[in-house]
């Protein structure tokens, strides 16, 4: 059978093994909540605010470097699957990239994007 | 009986199909089995370590234990906070759960066996030529079970550590990529199982060839996994417990076989792509058995360092990551790349 086939026959089995469990969860158990129980656990001090309005922004950074190295990053396989047939040429070429992702990551640091306060 | 083998259905007959579902199902129930008994592993290794015994009790040796923790947990009640959202809350830990089975997808553990009387058993469940890149990308699926997970308990301790997470997951990920292109290069191969097979052809394992992607590779896998020393996803000592604060029950369990699901996953990838993976060393045990050492190895790596080393700070994990590995990763691409071209020419 065909690696893709095999894969969505086992990719629908963990599916379906995590959805089992998803429904039983909670059916076989007692269920007696009281108002305590309800709350977010904060260890006694809590819901001075809600949790899901804001967030710190250095998050959202550490969110597009990551795009931007990832993404990139992505772009160094085909090469190193290739990368006998280019030879020379492909290296000269991936060099040049290396050197613009070099770049960043030197900009990046150099910003303070990559320290953390 | 015949008509099995007369049906088709997509082109397989039905026998085919009982066989390919039969296998997934052994694979399925090989890797539950081992993820109870990484948890037992775990607590007795650690136990050693710290000079106490452990759960002993269950059984002989213990042997009993995750059978009573599994039970507990589908009987435990299933409390959720007021402030949650009720269907991500719900749905988060499925995803990990679904992240950490699919990524066994393409992990061989064997090579295609003839048992007399049978036919052929193959040891693997999908032979993708992009494994490497599968890999990868399901990795960051599963990100998605600790940020929705945290997100939707509305719980400021599960929000830091859903928050932390995803950055630390992030991070590791482009060493990841980066410690696995060195390998890509050398075997020009995509597929683990073609990987394997390029490894036992040329009988060396690539951690001779690439050691420096080797180290990046465990030192990923470990923040991959969120182990010590980078737990801090869930860090007991600040954040109560992390992203899953507001799991209890089977839900909260889901969660920890992801975890131990992605611990064995990693270990095996490992094996394979570094330690030669069934293609073995020495010959002188059947190759799977060479992947089961191997994994058995890591795991005791896991247990050791857990028990060794204390928790990086928040700061240093994230400089760690950007400022030392990603750069040393680019490094050893580059070096790489020019002997790989070097030694062709």
């Amino acid at each position: 059978m065909s690696g893709v086939g095999m894969l969505a026959l086992w990719l629908a089995i963990a599916a379906g093994l995590a959805g089992t469990f998803t429904l039983l969860a909670g059916r076989l158990s007692p269920k007696k909540p009281t108002p305590a129980k309800e709350r977010p656990y904060e260890c006694g001090v809590s819901e001075a605010h809600p949790t899901q309005a804001r967030w710190p922004v250095r998050f959202a950074l550490v969110a597009m470097l990551f795009l931007v190295f990832d993404v990139e990053g992505l772009f160094f396989y085909p090469w190193a699957i290739q990368i006998r047939d280019l030879g020379w040429e492909g290296l000269l070429a991936m060099g040049s990239f290396f050197a613009v992702l070099g770049v960043g990551w030197i900009y990046a640091r150099g910003r303070g994007a990559l320290r953390w306060h | 009986m015949s008509w099995l083998f007369q049906t088709e259905l997509f082109g397989f007959t039905l026998a085919n199909w009982l066989y390919f579902v039969v296998l997934c199902l052994g694979f399925i129930a090989v890797l539950l089995g081992g993820v109870a008994y990484t948890t037992l592993f775990e607590r007795r290794v650690i136990s050693l370590m710290q000079v106490r015994r452990g759960p002993n009790r269950a059984g002989p040796l213990g042997v009993l234990q995750p059978i009573a923790d599994g039970v507990k947990l589908f009987f435990k009640e299933d409390t959720v906070p007021r402030t949650a959202d009720k269907v991500l809350h719900r749905l988060a830990p499925a995803i990990s759960l679904f992240a950490a089975l699919a990524a066994f997808a393409v992990v061989p553990v064997g090579d295609a066996y003839l048992i007399p009387g049978f036919g052929t058993l193959q040891l693997w469940i999908a032979d993708l030529n992009v494994g490497v890149l599968y890999l990868l990308g399901i990795a960051s699926i599963g990100v998605y079970g600790i940020v929705l997970g945290g997100w939707s308990s509305g719980n400021k301790y599960s929000l830091l550590g859903a928050l932390r997470g995803a950055a630390q997951l992030i991070s590791y990920e482009i060493v990841l990529g980066m410690s696995l292109v060195g390998v890509v290069m050398i075997t020009g191969e995509m597929s683990l199982r073609g990987i394997v097979q390029w490894q036992a052809e040329h009988q060396i394992p690539l951690v001779l060839l690439q050691p420096v992607g080797f180290v990046l590779f465990v030192v990923g896998m470990f923040a991959e996994t969120n182990r010590a020393p980078f737990d801090l996803v869930e860090a007991d000592t600040e954040l109560v417990a992390g992203f899953h604060t507001e799991y209890s029950g089977f839900r909260f369990g889901m969660y920890m076989m992801s975890e131990y699901m992605a611990m064995i996953t990693v270990s095996a990838v490992a094996t394979s792509l570094f330690l030669g993976g069934w293609g073995g060393p020495f010959g002188f045990l059947p190759g799977p058995w060479w992947v089961v050492v191997g994994v058995i190895l890591f795991l005791f790596l896991f247990v050791w360092v857990r028990a060794t080393i204390p928790r990086l700070r928040y700061d240093q994990l994230m400089r760690f990551s950007w400022s030392w590995l990603i750069p040393l990763g680019l490094v050893n691409l580059a070096v790489t790349a020019v002997l790989v071209v070097l030694l062709d020419s």
